[in-house]
């Protein structure tokens, strides 16, 4: 066919353009000609359609069998449509006499615990004082299904409290982050990190921005990584929140 | 018809084609993203292995795209075909890790581009079997002159910069552009020239 309007090497720029190799002044060109050849979209189209079939090429390489499986299950994961209410107990205070009796119940906490983090406790139980604090229940995954564990928010307050038993205490140099994540999002909140003790528990108390504080909405995760590592998770799951 | 032929029983899953498989996953059905997992995974997880030489990385990268492909609204079905949306978004991730720069933002921009093209099929094998697939592309490649094919895969691949290209194989710039362009369009037409 002839192509007046399209200089002689058009097919060669439309290949750089589909190969993203167009020099500043190529690619000038290339805007100008498809603004007035719309139809050489598809020549683009086709190119880069090419472009995309190379790796049927490359020798055939099975992906890990436990992949699909995973991506099946994450998959399923972030498109659970959110229960109309997921809290285990919501807590409107009438804490009396014997606060620190009610808190270590409610959180599961031994008092040889409780001595030990009286400030936290503290903490905890100012938390538990708000009429809107709200409890989440946090279980096990995986290898560490033993694991359980409470997470306190008040939404008026941009702290909340992780309480965790039978976790095992992360090695040297690792720690146990707390993500969130909104039904349908893929990028999770990062909300902190903690460890544990030898005894495999830990009462956390962890500084969130208020507008990131955890809802019923949300699912809650913890994994195992890296206490230096970027804000991604990577690590195995550990833990997540109780549906 | 006979009368006693069996009443026509809808496709399974594995039998579909890809854009009723997309519709199907639209729909929120998880057993549709395990039927375009099973046909395209090996593809995706090699392009990714290839890049980035590291079956760990390669597997998040997989998982990655496949939920994407799950939660995201990023794939329109009128841009082009969904194995070239799932291996142009590989590469470029891929790249992505291996660079430690984002390109994903730009192949999101040359994607949204790239208009409707009616009518057409623009992907010249997207009527063949993967196995076809392999063995064509595999044909095809061996016909390309060595130089051309080489500097296609290192771009590909490696995702160098026509520069980078140059300087690692020794050889002037413009010889490097000419090559990858006619490599592209030479490739083009073995293809074309297998379905025809």
């Amino acid at each position: 066919m002839i192509r007046p309007s399209l200089p002689e090497n058009w097919e060669e720029l439309i290949a750089g353009y589909a190969l993203n190799d167009l020099s500043p002044e190529e690619a000038k060109l290339v805007e100008q000609l498809l603004d007035e050849n719309p139809a050489l979209m598809g020549e683009v189209n086709q190119l880069q359609e090419v472009l995309a079939l190379l790796p049927y090429g490359l020798p055939r390489q099975e992906p890990p069998s436990h992949l699909r499986l995973t991506i099946l299950e994450a998959a399923q994961e972030g498109a659970r449509t959110p229960k109309p209410r997921r809290r285990t107990h919501r807590i409107w205070l009438e804490l009396s006499g014997a606060v620190a009796v009610f808190v270590a119940i409610a959180l599961g906490l031994d008092n040889y615990r409780l001595r030990q983090d009286l400030e936290s406790a503290d903490a905890v139980i100012q938390a538990l004082r708000q009429p809107e604090t709200e409890v989440y229940a946090l279980e096990g995954t995986g290898e560490t299904t033993a694991a359980s564990g409470r997470l306190v928010v008040n939404p008026n307050q941009d702290q909340i409290l992780v309480t965790v038993q039978n976790l095992p205490e992360p090695a040297a140099g690792q720690a146990y982050r707390l993500w969130g994540l909104t039904p349908g999002s893929t990028t999770p909140i990062y909300y902190g990190q903690f460890g544990t003790t030898a005894q495999g528990e830990t009462l956390a108390q962890l500084s969130i921005p208020r507008d990131a504080i955890p809802t019923e909405e949300i699912q809650l995760l913890i994994t195992l990584e890296s206490s230096t590592a970027p804000l991604i998770p990577e690590g195995p799951l550990v833990m997540q929140s109780s549906l | 018809m006979h009368p006693d032929s069996p009443k026509p029983e809808p496709l399974p899953l594995s039998a579909q084609t890809d854009a009723d498989l997309f519709a199907v996953l639209k729909a929120g059905r998880v057993e549709a993203l395990g039927a375009l997992y099973d046909r395209y995974s090996n593809l995706v997880y090699g392009l990714a292995l290839r890049v980035l030489s590291n079956s760990e990385e390669a597997e998040d990268v997989t998982q990655e795209i496949f939920l994407a492909l799950w939660h995201k609204d990023t794939y329109n079905p009128a841009r082009g075909s969904l194995s070239s949306f799932l291996v142009t978004m590989t590469r470029s991730r891929s790249i992505d890790r291996l660079r430690s720069r984002n390109t994903k933002l730009k192949f999101l921009q040359r994607w949204r581009r790239i208009g409707t093209t009616e009518g057409s099929v623009a992907n010249p094998l997207e009527q063949v079997s993967m196995n076809e697939r392999s063995q064509f592309l595999r044909e095809a490649l061996a016909r390309l002159p060595d130089l051309e094919r080489q500097v296609l895969e290192i771009a590909y691949y490696e995702g160098l910069s026509q520069s980078e290209v140059a300087k690692r194989l020794n050889i002037p710039l413009g010889t490097v552009k000419t090559r990858t362009r006619q490599g592209l369009l030479k490739l083009r037409q073995h293809l074309q020239d297998f379905i025809q």
